[in-house]
């Protein structure tokens, strides 16, 4: 069956509270989900307080607070804070999110933070992504076209060609989709998920590719596209407000125009 | 020392409900209800032909106040599951996949299946009661 | 179930969903119209041909919408092989039987035998 419960080793406990200082005005309580491959046993719920009028705007912010000033054993990935690397992407307040781009003002009540969802944990907040990018690179994510380029100039499109890439290209790849597809937490290793097929669009919609039968051949399966069921998480989760659905109905509606 | 082994993240557990999967779910739940409803339908149909005994049981059990409670469930779900379903074919031919037309579309599925079921089920005992 | 068929269980699924949205409004309405009805009633509704004919599309329709929708969700919740084949014939085969069953009844009605 789905893995619909978490395995026994997985199950959250209650874990260690952290006070704000004393004389902090406008506190703010974060609960962090954590657990140290080298200690082993359950993950646990730390909880932080912190002083909003001390901290700035965004959850990554509280973070790295938490992290430089309270416990520095918290761990988890960032890099460029402003929304373009997808590092930071991680459950916040029950929906995937960037970090970097989530206002602690969006937040009612506590701040609860776990790592993208249904995924094996390394370490806090850092989970294991590795499956989702070879997921990723057997969708061929390169420009294929047999025929060489013009000699005194590029592959050259269109604006209207180039319009079509609109929605596709700006995709960062920080899995916050995919680890919000119900479809996707029951047969991760079937189904390819929206943000790799947002992808596989992409090269789809690509006038200079010349390999869109082949790349279609391979959805020629039950699973890799077809578990797709319009669930229309992904949609509703992209931090880059990009729309991984319709980009999957534009894949099965070219499956069936083929047929 | 060997790392302990990795635990899988929460995932139904933490996820928050929102419109987009609680009606994906709820598509899946009153289809399989459908489902469950077909085969009380066939047992009715066999018994108006084959059977006065059993289309006596059938119509005995409609008429009880559990049958009633099926019945009202059966409505909903087949109003619902029609009206969705459309949603769906809809989004399948290309149109209202952005995010405020799923919410629009969305919550006018459930207040109309809602009133139809009121209607037709209202309908239903009303005329029920009052042949 | 191999490539192509996966593409025809998705188009089937939406073909015949757009079928059972005519019968199915027109199983609610002919329900409400002989609600209370006793045997004789539906027997001569259903004796009828135009009534037997849509009750026959809408058993046959949505038995085959009703066998593929399950279908995806047992290929979604059931992952050892030998479980999710022995449900999948399961499947196959009470709506199969289901829908020879009502079928059979509708035909016995609609010819008076």
């Amino acid at each position: 069956m789905a893995d619909f419960f978490l395995p026994k080793n997985s199950k959250v406990v209650e874990g260690h509270h952290h006070p704000a200082l004393s004389g902090a005005k406008r506190v703010k309580t974060f609960r962090i989900y954590r657990w140290d491959p080298e200690a082993g046993g359950n993950p646990r719920m730390d909880s932080y307080d912190i002083d909003l009028d001390q901290t700035a705007p965004m959850v990554l912010d509280a973070l790295i607070k938490i992290k430089n000033e309270i416990d520095t054993t918290v761990t988890f990935r960032r890099s460029c804070r402003e929304g373009v690397c997808g590092s930071c992407a991680m459950n916040i307040d029950g929906t995937n999110t960037l970090a970097c781009l989530k206002y602690i003002a969006d937040v009612k009540g506590d701040v609860e933070i776990y790592p993208l969802p249904h995924l094996p944990v390394i370490k806090d907040l850092v989970p294991d992504i590795s499956a989702m990018f070879e997921q990723y690179k057997s969708i061929q994510p390169w420009l294929k076209n047999d025929t060489p380029p013009p000699a005194d100039s590029e592959r050259l499109q269109s604006i209207e060609e180039r319009a079509k890439l609109d929605g596709l290209w700006e995709c960062i790849l920080c899995f916050c989709c995919t680890t919000a597809c119900p479809s996707h937490w029951w047969n991760p290793d079937k189904y390819l998920g929206p943000a790799v097929l947002l992808q596989a669009e992409r090269w789809l919609a690509d006038s200079r590719d010349t390999k869109t039968d082949e790349r279609l051949d391979q959805f020629e399966d039950p699973f890799k596209l077809y578990r797709c069921h319009t669930i229309m998480n992904c949609t509703r989760t992209c931090p880059k407000s990009l729309n991984p659905a319709q980009a999957i109905g534009e894949i099965k509606k070219r499956m069936v125009e083929r047929l | 020392m060997t790392p302990a082994e990795r635990p899988l993240s929460p995932h139904l557990q933490i996820y928050k409900p929102q419109l987009t999967s609680v009606l994906s779910i709820a598509h899946r739940g009153t289809g399989l209800a459908l489902g469950v409803g077909a085969i009380f339908f066939v047992w009715w149909l066999s018994g108006a032909a084959w059977s006065d005994a059993c289309f006596r049981a059938a119509q005995a059990f409609w008429g009880s106040w559990l049958g009633k409670l099926f019945l009202l469930g059966w409505t909903f779900s087949l109003f619902y599951h029609l009206l969705n379903g459309v949603r769906h074919l809809l989004w399948d031919i290309g149109f209202g996949f952005d995010l405020p037309t799923t919410y629009r579309t969305g919550w006018t599925v459930v207040a109309v299946s809602v009133l139809l079921t009121l209607f037709a089920f209202g309908g239903g005992l009303y005329a029920w009661g009052s042949p | 179930m191999n490539g192509a068929t996966a593409i025809r269980h998705w188009r089937a699924q939406r073909v015949s969903a757009v079928a059972l949205i005519l019968l199915a409004l027109w199983l609610v309405e002919s329900l409400l119209a002989h609600l209370g009805a006793d045997r004789a009633q539906i027997q001569t509704w259903l004796g009828q041909p135009v009534p037997a004919a849509l009750a026959a599309a809408l058993v046959a329709v949505a038995f085959f919408h009703l066998a593929l929708g399950v279908r995806v969700v047992l290929e979604d919740y059931v992952h050892t092989p030998a479980r999710l084949a022995a449900a999948l014939a399961a499947n196959r085969v009470a709506c199969w039987a289901l829908a020879l069953i009502a079928l059979a009844a509708v035909a016995t009605l609609a010819f008076g035998l």
